[in-house]
């Protein structure tokens, strides 16, 4: 899992003004809520500084969050404004919990988890196709999954398992065969097309087609993958009818836990009659996915490239591998923020830094949860150890690891 | 298949496309297609080097299926802003549902549309009948003639003659007319509603006195007749009196003919 980056966490319709939401992302609790002054929305660190309660069982006073359990007031910047037990005294300067970044974009609400300034930071994903409401019919749903984020977006980008695993939605088992693929790549992001046999067509698209269903010789249909890191998908299909593109964010929500959001665009039957059948035909998907992912072991990718056998039609894989591996290397891997608070409030928690503790210094002895690993949690990953279960994207600190061209 | 086809995202053709493409979905209507297997007819203007429009039409997947004949008519030439598209979903001669049509225009810049279902008996004899297959829509009629952005359009008593007093006929204003799909909705849901239960007894009592087959093919004459309708001398000049007859030929009769 992955830090310094902007992740999709819900749908913008889904959160409305005036009652926070609690969210879990990257082992994280984090809350969010919007702001009734403007509509905007505001993410923070979901532990208040005093004792660890959830702020998300608390309410909203102006554009402030109000702590349930003694009434500190944070604003949208995660700084205490009011101590309602002491109101002529000053408030401490370690009075202040991580705020992150939010942008609406796209039907969602994106936060960045991480602490790079502005123009350090990956861009958010292009699904610039879900605002165009002109061409497109959108349904949106959601998804949870008990396997780990990345096996799934493996999954997602993985073009030569459709035959075989959708076989009748849309792979074809008589002609499995993946032709030459086109790709597309920046550093954040891998785009590989083909042109698939479909399979027969069924249902009103079969009415409207009488005789169209010559399995072995129907045009090609253009299909592409996409992945934006860090969890972000797109699955494009040509359709004779027309175009099919399904969204897709995977929530990490710890390592084995996965909250998958999608927005399904269309350009064909775009009457809200067809909305169910929309959606169940996204669901139906997810739900063959989700039986073959979850026999994939070992649960968490393996870091090491060479520890599963590849093929050619594996490259979007492999290049989503390669990638995460820099990431590692390059200390974004999310496992070293786990932190203990220190003072009254004792909870163990994982706090991604915000990038105020960068951007203000002098401010730098200030934080009350500061990554520091718990003995109890280094224990924890001890039995986990001698389980011989423990995620190999847990071992960034190990110094000196041989890492495998 | 053709550009028109897939991409008719026009506010005019995207209200007409999601009406027949739902009436097809519930209906299970099967498409005939021409040889090629695209469209029924492709029509062509000598205004245009590409196709002004096209004829698609759905008939019954078998003899128990009340609605026998889907015609959906499109013509879209941009050079004189003209965005047409109708549907007629047509219910078996002898039975006494309601034909369910929708006409979504833009020309020029404004919109316009009719809604209705044409009746199938004489209303002013008929009141079982009318209480059944038309009256529910009382409300939704009052509400939509009353919204603003909608004026009524301008279509003479003789034509309307043919068609129910519930037919709701405006020009719109585009917001106005974004509005029109639920008004398409509850005319479609109570139209399925009486397709989906059989005729009530005292509804067949009530219009036995009608030959409903007969009576059909003559209103259906009268509904598409040049005569009656200037929009055929329109169609005639942009598409030529032939391609017009045999547009016209397909609303006639439930028949398909190659
Ligand atoms: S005010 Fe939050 S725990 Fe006391
Ligand atoms: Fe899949």
């Amino acid at each position: 899992m992955f830090k310094n980056f902007w992740y999709g966490v819900e749908f913008s319709d889904d959160l409305v003004v005036g009652t926070p939401k609690r969210i879990k992302v990257l082992g994280q609790q984090l809350v969010i809520y919007r702001k009734p002054s403007d509509g905007s929305v505001v993410c923070l660190s979901d532990l208040c500084v005093h004792r660890g309660a959830a702020l998300s069982a608390g309410e909203l006073k102006g554009d402030c969050i109000v702590c349930p359990y003694h009434g500190w007031e944070y604003n949208e910047r995660g700084e205490v404004l009011k101590i309602p037990a002491h109101p002529e005294k000053g408030i401490p300067r370690k009075a202040r919990i991580d705020a992150y970044p939010v942008v609406e974009r796209h039907k969602m609400i994106w936060v960045f988890l991480g602490d790079l300034p502005e123009e350090e930071r990956p861009p958010i994903p292009d699904w610039s196709a879900v605002d165009d409401t002109e061409t497109y019919r959108a349904v949106t749903g959601t998804f949870l999954w008990k396997s780990n984020y990345e096996r799934i977006l493996e999954n997602g980008v993985d073009i030569a398992h459709t035959p075989f695993v959708h076989r009748g939605a849309f792979g074809n088992p008589e002609k499995p065969e993946v032709p030459e693929f086109e790709v597309e790549t920046s550093p954040w992001h891998c785009k590989a097309s083909v042109k698939l046999n479909p399979p027969k067509p069924k249902g009103l698209w079969a009415r409207m087609n009488p005789g169209g269903g010559d399995l072995l010789n129907r045009p090609l249909v253009p299909v592409s993958t996409t992945w934006w890191l860090p969890n972000a998908i797109l699955l494009e299909v040509d359709l004779p009818m027309g175009k099919l593109k399904i969204f897709d964010i995977n929530i990490p929500i710890d390592e084995e836990t996965t909250l998958v959001k999608f927005i399904a665009l269309r350009t064909f039957f775009k009457g809200r009659w067809a909305d169910k059948d929309a959606r169940r035909r996204v669901f139906k998907v997810l739900k063959q996915d989700e039986a073959v992912v979850d026999t994939v072991r070992p649960e968490l990718l393996p870091y090491d490239l060479s520890d599963e056998l590849h093929v050619r039609s594996d490259y979007n894989q492999v290049m989503y591998r390669r990638r995460r591996r820099e990431l590692i290397e390059a200390g974004w891997s999310v496992e070293g923020n786990t932190i203990v608070g220190e003072g009254p409030a004792r909870v163990e928690a994982r706090v991604v830094p915000s990038p105020v503790r960068r951007e203000v210094p002098e401010l730098a002895s200030a934080w009350n949860f500061k990554e520091v690993r718990s003995k109890e949690l280094l224990g924890q990953r001890a039995e986990r150890e001698e389980r011989g279960d423990l995620p190999r994207t847990d071992t960034v600190e190990a110094p000196g690891e041989e890492v495998p061209a | 298949m053709s550009a028109t086809e897939a991409e008719s995202t026009s506010l005019s053709g995207g209200l007409c496309r999601r009406t027949w493409e739902r009436i097809v979905h519930e209906r299970g209507l099967v498409e005939a297609r021409s040889a090629s297997g695209r469209a029924f007819r492709t029509l062509v203007s000598p205004m245009s080097p590409d196709p002004v429009g096209e004829v698609r039409v759905f008939t019954a997947a078998d003899e128990t299926e009340p609605v026998a004949k889907l015609v959906y008519v499109g013509l879209t030439v941009r050079a004189i802003g003209l965005d047409s598209h109708m549907v007629f979903a047509f219910v078996r001669p002898d039975l006494p549902v309601p034909h369910f049509t929708l006409d979504s225009v833009q020309g020029q810049g404004s919109y316009a549309f009719h809604l209705d279902l044409i009746p199938r008996a004489d209303l002013g004899t008929h009141l079982t009948y009318l209480d059944w297959a038309h009256a529910p829509l009382t409300p939704a009629f009052e509400e939509v003639s009353q919204r603003p952005g909608l004026s009524k359009a301008a279509i003479g008593p003789r034509q309307f003659a043919m068609m129910s007093p519930w037919m709701l006929v405006h020009r719109a204003e585009e917001a106005a007319f974004t509005g029109i799909d639920d008004a398409v909705t509850t005319y479609l849901d109570h139209w399925f509603g009486l397709l989906a239960a059989p005729v009530p007894d005292a509804v067949v009592a009530d219009v036995a006195d009608t030959d409903l087959s007969l009576r059909d093919a003559r209103n259906r004459a009268n509904i598409f007749s040049p005569d009656v309708d200037h929009v055929w001398a329109q169609v005639a000049r942009l598409v030529g009196d032939e391609a017009m007859e045999d547009v016209r030929a397909q609303l006639l009769d439930n028949e398909v003919r190659a």
